[in-house]
């Protein structure tokens, strides 16, 4: 099958673009003269290769503008396109400029909201603890909320006379509300 | 030779670089062929000259960054596909049939028969089609090899590829024409 030899058809190519060396030369002349599968192999490539020769020549080289035209059309496009460089340049200074306005402007903000949110509330000593365990069997009928000793805690447990463990939360809020009834 | 010749075009890349008008001119002129090929690949015949005056002028204006001015051919190969790539982003591919171009014939085919004259055309339209529907890496080193103005280590290091993958995909390029060509003729028998 001569026809799809590869390197027939390497040797046919490399021919028809004269990048053949004299040995790959002799070596193609045997084979077209010996195979007429290869005969017509190089006969068919011969007429696609001029073919393509005239198709390059007709449509992509001759047609359009002549070259130098087209260098002189170049040569004076460089003065709007230099215009153009300019303004670009100018739009963006301006850009950067806007994008540091704005981020300076952002830092100001957020710094005005932290520092009022700082002075509007009660800074929570974290060095206190959690919870405080209240035991105390008087104060199971009393609202643990009048105690003004245990306003400040989140949540603190006591036993009631019947003998049950009640965890109360919310004293921040001024609100007491018995969240959770559990056995310990 | 080949030597002397990149010497020369270096010179002009240092003149060019320089400010030299008329060396640029010269530099844009002796590698025109083949760059209107490469770029043709990309765009078609559409706007093909617009295209190639927008690359002269950033040619003009981006030569005096070109660090080594051995290399002007990549470089110019780089920057043509590239915007021809960006301006075929923009616009679709208009595909152009034989019939609308008004195209002078060579010298030597005008003694041809109407009817060879007539076949030759349909072949040069068949082909036309084919590459036309080429993959993008058959197609560029095809219309490179056809500009009649490379050899096939040129085509590789304006495409920064190697010798033989030029080699291959030129052999790759044909046997694709061929085998369509190929085809269409058949079908057009049994159609008949």
């Amino acid at each position: 099958m001569s026809s799809r030899d590869p390197h027939l058809e390497v040797l046919v190519n490399r021919y028809l673009d004269g990048e053949i060396t004299a040995r790959e030369l002799e070596d193609l002349r045997a084979r077209v003269d010996s195979d007429g599968q290869a005969e017509d192999l190089f006969e068919q490539m011969q007429q696609i290769h001029l073919a393509c020769q005239d198709m390059v020549q007709t449509h992509v080289l001759q047609p359009g503008r002549p070259v130098e035209d087209l260098i002189a059309g170049a040569w004076q496009g460089q003065r709007p396109n230099l215009w153009a460089g300019r303004v670009k340049r100018v739009v963006f200074s301006r850009f950067v400029s806007g994008m540091a306005a704005g981020l300076l402007i952002g830092v100001f903000v957020h710094l005005a909201i932290t520092s009022q949110r700082t002075t509007g509330s009660k800074p929570v000593d974290r060095s206190e603890p959690r919870s405080v365990a209240v035991t105390r069997a008087a104060a199971a009928t009393e609202d643990p909320s009048s105690q003004d000793t245990l306003r400040q805690v989140d949540y603190y447990t006591w036993i009631d006379s019947q003998g049950n463990h009640w965890a109360i939360e919310g004293l921040s809020e001024e609100r007491v509300e018995p969240v959770a009834y559990q056995d310990f | 030779m080949e030597k002397d010749l990149g010497q020369n075009e270096s010179a002009l890349v240092c003149a060019a670089q320089s400010g030299d008008r008329a060396a640029m001119q010269q530099l844009l002129i002796s590698n025109w062929t083949w760059l209107r090929c490469l770029v043709y690949g990309v765009v078609g015949t559409a706007s093909l000259d617009d295209v190639l005056q927008d690359i002269c002028v950033k040619v003009i204006r981006k030569v005096h960054t070109l660090r080594e001015p051995q290399c002007f051919r990549p470089w110019l190969a780089a920057l043509a596909h590239r915007q021809a790539l960006r301006y075929r982003s923009r616009r679709p591919i208009a595909t152009v049939s034989l019939d609308d171009t008004t195209v002078e014939e060579p010298c030597d085919r005008r003694s041809e028969s109407a009817v060879d004259q007539a076949a030759r055309q349909d072949l040069c339209q068949q082909i036309l089609e084919v590459v036309q529907d080429l993959p993008e890496k058959y197609k560029e080193v095809f219309l490179l090899q056809y500009s009649r103005q490379l050899t096939y280590k040129e085509i590789a290091e304006i495409l920064n590829v190697p010798l033989t993958t030029v080699q291959i995909r030129l052999v790759r390029a044909r046997r694709m024409i061929l085998e369509a060509v190929t085809k269409k003729s058949k079908r057009r028998i049994h159609d008949e």
